[in-house]
């Protein structure tokens, strides 16, 4: 489903085909972002004490990445969940979660690929993930927003429960999709 | 509903007259900016600065607030962790056991909070004032591949419409007695699954029609699109843009090449 649209479209197309991406990969890309936005934006929860806040957007992510390959977890990852970020008003966190849930998107993708979504790789693509992010975030807020050691340390247990809880729902959400309308999830 | 779905507000002031390009190199100089300040007098000088902005750009007061509500029980919170994790330096102010709180560290803090400050509210100098669809075609005019500033423009235009999805979807599932907003982290995400599933299936047909939509209007049928309005810079640009440039260079060349310590 990559890309099959300029080849036979006369002398202006380029020979290369990788220029494009396909009508129904740039309709998915679109569609999973915004869903990925809408679920973290509907699921929003704040915490008291560290006002980092609770969200199901991970089990969006870790969905995409699953059942739509490595490419769809990072762009609709980072893209949804940053956007997401800056509607709640929490703009200053959109670069970092860009790359951070876009990593975890990218690497879960990558890893239950290559295991040929096998239990033990989606498990481990999810774990590896999950682990990226927790770990980008943390050094992002310590190094790079140089918000002291102990904010950046009191988010780690938050982040740990949105990947574990996102992951198990997001593996879920790919098996049930995938098992009751096998003509949506494709490639 | 927690956020906005579109945080664009209409209006004529100079901000939003202002090429959207310019608009984005600013929020990244910007932010570089206040990287670089390390004291505490100049960063409240840009944060100062960044609030006149806003204001110029005529956000209401219920607007301002939201850009700040996020972030300031996030300053606050630096402010109050900084000292206790950072025991160097003297004089020491208090000691309560192993935790000693010290000038400097309390100092650091202040100035590590009012950089987040600048740093969260400096975004919304441009969504306040630029429409996505000048958001998008701006990214696509600085380099971005078009397929994916197509895909940005669908996902931010289909965000209201799955959040209105949800929030009936959920209206449905109450009907038939499920309860979303009770009990512990553990038993709403498993209630969640209840209105993600029905949720995404509903978004992956979206998909596919958008996908016969896209087709059916030639999509990628030439790999040069061309535009109906292409933006140009204008002279007030260009203006702007240099005061911008001026604006982080001239307190880098103090602070690195004369030595003031900004």
């Amino acid at each position: 489903m990559e890309s099959q649209a300029p080849s036979e479209l006369g002398p202006e197309a380029t020979p290369e085909p990788a220029k494009f991406v396909s009508p129904q990969t740039v309709a998915l890309y679109g569609i999973l972002a915004a869903l990925t936005a809408a679920i973290t934006i509907a699921s929003y929860l704040p915490f008291s004490p560290t006002k980092g806040y609770f969200n199901l957007g991970d089990s969006m992510v870790f969905f995409s990445a699953l059942a739509f390959g490595c490419r769809a977890g990072a762009i609709c990852g980072g893209v949804g969940s940053a956007a997401a970020d800056v509607l709640l008003g929490a703009g200053v966190y959109a670069p970092v979660t860009l790359v951070a849930k876009g990593g975890e998107g990218f690497v879960a993708g990558l890893i239950s690929r290559s295991g040929r979504g096998k239990n033990w790789a989606v498990v481990l693509g999810i774990a590896a993930g999950g682990a990226l992010m927790i770990t980008t975030y943390f050094m992002a807020e310590w190094l790079f927003l140089d918000v002291g050691f102990g904010k950046a340390l009191a988010e780690v247990p938050i982040n740990v429960a949105q990947v574990v809880l996102g992951g198990t729902i997001g593996a879920g959400l790919t098996y049930m999709i995938r098992r009751s309308y096998p003509t949506l999830v494709r490639g | 509903m927690t956020g906005f779905v579109d945080l664009y507000s209409e209006g004529d002031t100079f901000l939003h007259r202002i090429d959207a390009r310019v608009k984005i190199i600013a929020v990244l100089l910007l932010s570089v900016l206040a990287f670089l300040l390390s004291s505490v007098y100049p960063l409240t000088l840009l944060l100062t600065f960044i609030f006149i902005l806003l204001f110029l750009a005529r956000a209401t007061l219920s607007r301002t607030w939201f850009a700040l509500r996020f972030v300031i029980r996030f300053m606050v919170l630096i402010v109050v962790l900084w000292p206790i994790f950072d025991p160097s330096g003297t004089p020491v102010w208090a000691t309560f056991g192993p935790v000693k709180i010290t000038e400097p560290a309390v100092w650091r803090g202040i100035t590590s909070a009012v950089r987040v400050g600048c740093l969260a509210c400096v975004w919304y100098i441009l969504m306040f004032t630029t429409s996505q669809r000048d958001l998008v075609r701006a990214l696509v005019k600085m380099g971005l591949r078009f397929d994916f500033g197509l895909a940005l423009a669908i996902s931010l235009r289909f965000l209201p419409t799955f959040s209105a999805t949800i929030d009936s979807i959920k209206d449905a599932e109450r009907a038939r007695g499920m309860e979303l907003d009770k009990g512990g982290l553990l038993k709403r995400s498993k209630n969640y699954v209840a209105v993600l599933v029905p949720t995404i299936v509903s978004a992956l047909r979206s998909a596919d029609t958008l996908s016969l939509a896209l087709h059916s209007r030639a999509y990628g049928a030439r790999a040069d699109r061309t535009y109906l309005r292409e933006p140009k810079m204008r002279p007030k640009d260009a203006v702007a843009l240099s005061i911008v440039i001026a604006i982080l260079v001239v307190p880098v060349f103090f602070k690195y090449a004369l030595g003031v310590p900004l």
